[in-house]
């Protein structure tokens, strides 16, 4: 289970693109793709290897107006959610 | 299991150049999207057979020096591992590289390189028979995907059926239903490109689908036709009733890139094909059908507020 204190990685084999306010991720090994809406795409971008979720969150709390509690119960969740369709890993949670 | 392992007996021994000896001397040019190909250093045998499967697609002497040039090259057949061909599914190894891309498969190794102009080669054993147009067409398809590629266009696992002069390509999983669509189509009157692979591409801001001599149980003729100016490009599903929605151009993109084969794997060249593929979608109207059994897909097309 993803907590604030997670670092998550993408996939080696993982590729994305932003396409007008949607994102466009591959897992190039299984040939797959899907659709990610502005939020989730923007999470996936900050996902770098080193950041924790509660950075992320930190860092979207300053691109959008919402409520914090409201966020990072999104981001958590989308992070676990990009972890079950096979985007991210989580080695530490 | 690394590159080549399944298929070769000496993977490191994989050709370093597009060299070798040839089975004969002859060529022979053919017209397939992206081209014409320049196929060199065949035997007579093997030119008959090409000459045969292309047919009207092959091109006189004159179209020899403007082409794509695809070497084929003699290999022993002690360099192959033998395949026991019971129930075993067609596949095939891939070494992508930033430079250059290399295929292993049943009796044949080939390269796809930017050298830096596109050009490829493929060894194979020489006979004509026993395989050989299965494991030159195997490699060629994904020499035209690459050529396509670099043109802005891309080679899909669709069905495209010409209706009123524009092209209409379905797409979708294997068994999504595109040959049920070309052959209900077929029956209406209209024209099928082909049930299996599609070549699209963009010239002077007009997209276009192009018949491809690669089809699989229909549009199987080397008829010279199109291309055709696209109407649409629809992502396909078996549903309870024939609808129709749009699809955002990410969402086309995400589903597009799943049939688009060889390249959708290949990490260097990605990023083109999904920029060719965004270009695509928005030059297109794209969109999902659901379709029935029994139902008509074409009125749910055709029909003005779709």
């Amino acid at each position: 289970m993803i907590s604030d204190e997670t670092v998550l990685h993408r996939l080696s084999d993982v590729r994305f693109r932003a396409v007008e306010d949607e994102t466009v991720v591959i897992r190039q090994e299984a040939a797959e793709a899907l659709v990610l809406n502005e939020v989730a795409g923007r999470i996936l971008e900050l996902v770098d290897g080193r950041s924790t979720a509660a950075e992320i969150v930190g860092t979207l709390l300053d691109e959008y107006a919402i409520d914090a509690d409201a966020l990072r119960a999104d981001v958590l969740s989308y992070l676990n959610e990009l972890v079950e369709t096979g985007v991210l890993t989580a080695p530490d949670s | 299991m690394g590159f080549g392992e399944q298929f070769l007996t000496e993977p490191a021994l994989f050709p370093a150049r597009l060299a070798g000896a040839t089975a004969g001397d002859l060529s022979l040019a053919v017209d397939v999207p992206g081209g014409p190909y320049l196929i060199q250093g065949l035997s007579r045998s093997q030119l008959e057979a090409l000459s045969e499967r292309y047919g009207e697609r092959c091109l006189g002497s004159s179209a020899l020096e403007a082409s794509i040039a695809l070497e084929v090259f003699a290999a022993l057949p002690n360099e192959f591992i033998g395949i026991d061909r019971t129930g075993w599914t067609n596949t095939l190894d891939f070494d992508y590289g930033e430079h250059a891309v290399r295929i292993a498969g049943d009796r044949v190794m080939a390269q796809i390189a930017w050298r830096p102009e596109l050009t490829a080669a493929l060894w194979t054993p020489p006979e004509a028979g026993d395989g050989f147009l299965e494991r030159f067409e195997n490699c060629f398809r994904i020499l035209v995907a690459y050529r396509l590629l670099e043109l802005g266009g891309v080679v899909l696992h669709s069905s495209g059926v010409v209706s009123a002069g524009k092209a209409w390509v379905f797409f979708g999983h294997s068994g999504a239903g595109k040959t049920t669509i070309a052959r209900r189509s077929l029956s209406t009157g209209r024209t099928v490109l082909s049930d299996d692979i599609n070549a699209l591409f963009i010239d002077d801001c007009v997209t276009y689908a192009a018949k491809m001599p690669f089809a699989g149980e229909l549009g199987h003729t080397n008829e010279r036709i199109g291309p055709f100016p696209l109407a649409a490009l629809n992502r396909i599903e078996h549903a309870a009733t024939e609808w129709w929605r749009p699809l955002s151009t990410a969402q086309a993109v995400a589903a597009l890139l799943s049939c688009a084969p060889f390249l959708n794997t290949d990490p260097y060249r990605l990023p083109r094909l999904m920029a060719n593929l965004e270009a695509l979608a928005r030059g297109a109207r794209t969109g999902a059908l659901g379709f029935s059994l029994g139902g008509d897909i074409w009125a749910t097309l055709e029909a003005p507020s779709t």
